[in-house]
């Protein structure tokens, strides 16, 4: 049962942190507030890589999940961007028990979001923007919840989706200048029952400062940039309740730093970062995420 | 898999991006006695925020080529000869692209 214990804790950890993102140039990590076009598309895709393999038992626990999210933004007025996520996830866990070596895991579609934002407030100067952008949204259960091995019913974190529907709200803030690049936002998850298991809510903090490295001089036309990143997500997951009862070994609080590079041109962004955990202060007999690695694309259509 | 996936996005992005020089390469070329208008717009600051804005304003009738110079906030629309563009069209389209449009400065008739 520890083992469920400590897997819900560190996938919901995962989910939070490689989570599909917006598709706007800026942070890689969270959502900007930067515009998307009327009537435009913007096509983002991203592979991440999360390693879990710090296990203090005996059970030497390696748990490995491959997120490949698909992100279509569309810009249905100046103010109001709506979103599609879709990922696909592939998770693996190897752990000894009584009978060896044992591998579980599955791939396939997980769970979709759908984000609407609004552009409260923008104040636009020449070479910088300021703007404010509140978003609400909803994770819908597109992916399969009841998968089984040889070994029976797969633990929940190891299900490609939670089964529930869970609504989204949360702000973004976006300071650029032609040199540099501050975003902030806040986002809070209300998780809700499905398959008589509930995963806590979840609230993140987040901040991210890109500096641009090259051009040092900015040239003429629409040069193409490359920026230096450093990101930071503060991350608090609640407990979790089973049949109706809070497992006391669920949940805490991660704060990842994440340095990263991007190279940004008007029609394609490149991108990548690894997210290191600075502080895990998670509750229970959790295992704890070593690190996360993040690369994709983003494409003006 | 982690490798593949990689490869993948490279390819994808490499022919995407390619399209898209090809594409403005013959826009620029069609041009026959140009007009130019000068668009001043705030807000724009880094160059993928600036594609939806010069997408925006190129698919205005009668506007044959785009170019934005970020650092000055300043866009030069190259109308067809003959076509007419209004100061309304030009900050609409500025506008649905996100950001502040300014002055606008029209070529002198005749």
């Amino acid at each position: 049962m520890w083992i469920k214990i400590s897997l819900v804790a560190l996938a919901w950890t995962m989910a939070l942190v490689a989570g599909p993102r917006k598709s706007e140039a800026g942070p890689i990590t969270f959502n900007s507030a930067l515009p998307v076009a009327k009537g435009e598309f913007i096509l983002r895709g991203q592979a991440v890589l999360n390693r879990s393999t710090d296990d203090s038992s005996s059970m030497n626990r390696d748990l490995r999940v491959l997120t490949v999210p698909t992100v279509v933004a569309y810009g249905a007025t100046r103010n109001l961007a709506l979103l599609g996520i879709v990922p696909y996830l592939d998770k693996t866990l190897d752990s000894t028990t009584s009978s060896g070596r044992v591998r579980r895991g599955d791939s396939g579609l997980g769970d979709s979001s759908f984000l609407a934002r609004y552009t409260l407030l923008s104040i636009d100067r020449l070479g910088d923007t300021r703007r404010f952008a509140p978003f609400v949204g909803l994770k819908v259960p597109t992916g399969d919840d009841n998968e089984r091995d040889n070994l029976g019913s797969l633990p929940q974190p190891l299900q490609l989706g939670s089964g529930s529907w869970d609504p989204i709200v949360g702000t973004s803030f976006t300071w650029q200048t032609f040199d540099w690049e501050f975003d902030s936002a806040v986002q809070y998850r209300f998780n809700t029952r499905a398959n008589n298991f509930e995963f806590g809510d979840q609230a993140r903090f987040d901040m991210s400062f890109q500096y641009r490295i090259w051009p040092r001089t900015l040239g003429s036309g629409v040069p193409a940039f490359f920026y230096g990143v450093l990101e930071s997500n503060l991350i608090y997951a609640g407990k979790n309740e089973v049949g109706g009862i809070t497992n006391q070994n669920t949940g805490g609080t991660t704060w990842f730093l994440a340095p990263g590079i991007q190279y940004v041109t008007r029609r394609i962004v490149l991108e990548a970062i690894v997210q290191l955990p600075v502080v895990q202060d998670l509750n229970g007999t959790a295992l704890e995420n070593d690190y996360s690695v993040r690369g994709g694309f983003r494409v003006n259509f | 898999m982690v490798r593949q996936v990689v490869f993948t996005l490279i390819f994808m992005v490499t022919i995407i991006d390619g399209q898209g020089l090809s594409l403005r390469a013959q826009s620029a070329t069609s041009s026959d006695s140009p007009r130019q208008i000068i668009v001043r717009v705030d807000g724009a600051s880094c160059p993928f925020c600036a594609f939806g804005l010069e997408k925006r304003l190129r698919q205005i009738k009668g506007v044959n080529d785009v170019k934005l110079e970020m650092k000055e906030g300043k866009v030069t629309v190259t109308i067809e000869k003959g076509a007419t563009v209004s100061e309304q069209a030009l900050r609409k389209a500025v506008d649905e692209a996100g950001f502040t449009p300014r002055e606008i400065i029209f070529p002198p008739s005749g």
